[in-house]
């Protein structure tokens, strides 16, 4: 019963996908981007002194093992009053490009509307590792052969590194009140220090809400739209190419499946009228 | 080799050629059917145990050595096969022209066809060039995890799997053709009747097998 209808949907789905990318493009555009309980981060990296904690909380809290990271800071000096301090992890995705990627589920849109990684789901197939626009996920090519023991590193969305974090650079919360927060902190900073270029970075489509000295090309983060441009140049081969081949497949064998029997009996009709002919 | 009075038995393929076809047969499906479980959101799950991708990968080398495997086990009959391939009869336009009567298993009007139908042809040529497709597609896939980034990923993704679509359509018809007219014996036993040669390949039976049969006789 279960499966009929899935099957159903799913050839609607393929017919649906032929009628074309506009259609579903606009479906996505209409959807209200982020959810009621949404929840976000915020990094302030001017609050952020590059401690190291939520790194080493990752690790401890996630079990990774040794040389394995999902978080990654960095510092560089420039000419600012402060220091440019970098958090290189999962961006948080509103139109998460790595979800629509993975075949299994492994990774997941949670019920708080962020990401989620199962890694007793995972093929280890490394879709998600070059889907993402941020380069988030790593793992190892040779992890295929080690079958149940595959490990692809990405944040699970756990919080751990924001409980941790001493110095209240990093929160996680609603995400209407991390956006509050943001806006009230960068009127603060703009008042405290000379930097012109301080903004908001993440609003309009991540839920890692930054706080940035400077513009997002000095944090080496690419202009806004990236996540969303990775998952529609994937909407296409997930939800157009995918479901419209195999409907198209299921159709061809199954209308050649039907004309077989014609074409043997008039193949048996012309054989036999050639044998009396004396053709062959 | 005689039965029913006049039928007589011709050896087609011999037996390293049929055990390269079927080398490739088996990687064929293993491939299709471990691929399917990643587009296919019912049967997606078996994907979890990663069995399927490691399955992929170890019938992907031997898809991959296919042609190497020919070549290596019956250089002679891969030369011929390249060769007939591609060399073009302008019979093969009215066997192309006659295809939807073909497809329903009238072979009147066609021309008279070579030891390789204008159907093997294109068959043969299609494989190559999806060989390349699916063989980088696929590669990339494999040790490009990592490098490729989200453009170059969703163009071999897609490259991939439309390789895939149109090498599962040729395969059909392929397959469809064998069982409508009765071909499977060339790739089991590699003898086909003389009935069939000449229902199905009337050329290569007036230019090369008759001629051969009628000198056998008459000693
Ligand atoms: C020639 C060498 C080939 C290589 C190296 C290769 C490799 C791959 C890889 C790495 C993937 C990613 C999924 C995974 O982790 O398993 C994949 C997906 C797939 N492969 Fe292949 N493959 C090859 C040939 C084929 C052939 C011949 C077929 C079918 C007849 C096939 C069908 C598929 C399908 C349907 C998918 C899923 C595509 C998707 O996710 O949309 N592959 N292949
Ligand atoms: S695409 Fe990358 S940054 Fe965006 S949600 Fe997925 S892993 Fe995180
Ligand atoms: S590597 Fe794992 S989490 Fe990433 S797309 Fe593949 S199955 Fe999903």
């Amino acid at each position: 019963m279960k499966r009929t209808i899935h099957r159903r949907s799913f050839l609607k789905q393929g017919i649906a996908a032929c009628g074309g990318l506009l259609l579903s493009k606009n479906v996505l555009a209409e959807q209200p981007l982020a959810l009621p309980g949404q929840s976000a981060f915020l990094f302030d990296s001017i609050r952020c002194t590059n401690c190291g904690i939520c790194e080493r909380t990752c690790r401890r809290v996630n079990g990774l093992p040794e040389k394995h990271n999902v978080i990654f800071m960095s510092q560089q000096a420039v000419d600012n009053p402060v220091h440019i301090i970098t958090r290189r992890t999962c961006m948080q995705c509103l139109q998460p490009a790595c979800v629509r990627a993975c075949p299994t589920e492994a990774t997941s849109l949670g019920p708080n509307g962020l990401i989620g990684y199962d890694d007793t789901k995972c093929a280890a197939c490394g879709y998600c590792v070059d889907a993402c626009p941020f380069q988030h996920p790593r793992m190892s090519r040779l992890a295929y052969f080690d079958l149940r023991n595959v490990w692809v590193n990405r944040c699970t969305s756990c919080g751990a590194c924001a409980q941790a974090c001493p110095e209240s650079a990093l929160f996680l919360g609603f995400r209407n009140e991390i956006i509050s927060l943001a806006r009230s902190r960068l009127e603060q900073v703009k008042s405290r220090y000379p930097l012109p270029d301080a903004q908001i970075y993440g609003e309009q489509d991540l839920n890692l809400i930054w706080i940035l000295a400077d513009h997002p090309e000095v944090y080496g983060l690419p202009p806004s739209r990236a996540a969303a441009m990775a998952d529609e140049s994937l909407l296409l081969w997930k939800s157009v190419v995918r479901p419209g081949i195999l409907a198209l497949s299921g159709l061809a064998t199954a209308v050649l499946g039907s004309v077989y029997f014609f074409a043997l009996r008039n193949h048996k009709k012309e054989l036999k009228r050639l044998k009396e002919e004396g053709k062959i | 080799m005689e039965k029913d009075n006049q039928e007589i038995y011709i050896q087609r393929f011999n037996f390293r050629r049929r055990l390269v076809h079927w080398i490739h047969t088996a990687a064929f499906f293993v491939l299709l059917g471990t691929g399917i479980i990643y587009t296919t959101p019912a049967l997606s799950h078996l994907a979890e145990s990663g069995i399927p991708g490691t399955l992929h990968r170890i019938f992907a080398v031997v898809f991959i050595l296919v042609p190497f495997i020919y070549l290596i086990l019956d250089p002679k009959s891969f030369k011929e096969l390249v060769k007939e391939s591609l060399k073009i009869h302008r019979n093969d336009i009215g066997f192309h022209l006659r295809m939807p009567f073909y497809i329903l298993g009238r072979t009147e009007g066609i021309p008279p066809q070579g030891k390789m139908n204008a159907g093997h042809k294109l068959h043969h040529i299609l494989m190559g060039i999806l060989y390349l497709f699916l063989v980088i597609s696929g590669l990339a896939l494999w040790f490009g995890v990592g490098f490729m980034g989200p453009p170059m990923f969703s163009l071999m993704g897609k490259t991939h799997i439309i390789a895939v679509f149109v090498i599962v359509i040729t395969t059909l018809g392929h397959v469809y053709f064998t069982l409508v007219y009765g071909a499977l014996p060339s790739m089991i036993s590699g003898k086909v009747s003389s009935t069939y040669l000449k229902m199905e390949h009337r050329r290569w039976w007036d230019e090369e097998i008759a001629p051969t049969v009628k000198d056998k006789t008459s000693k």
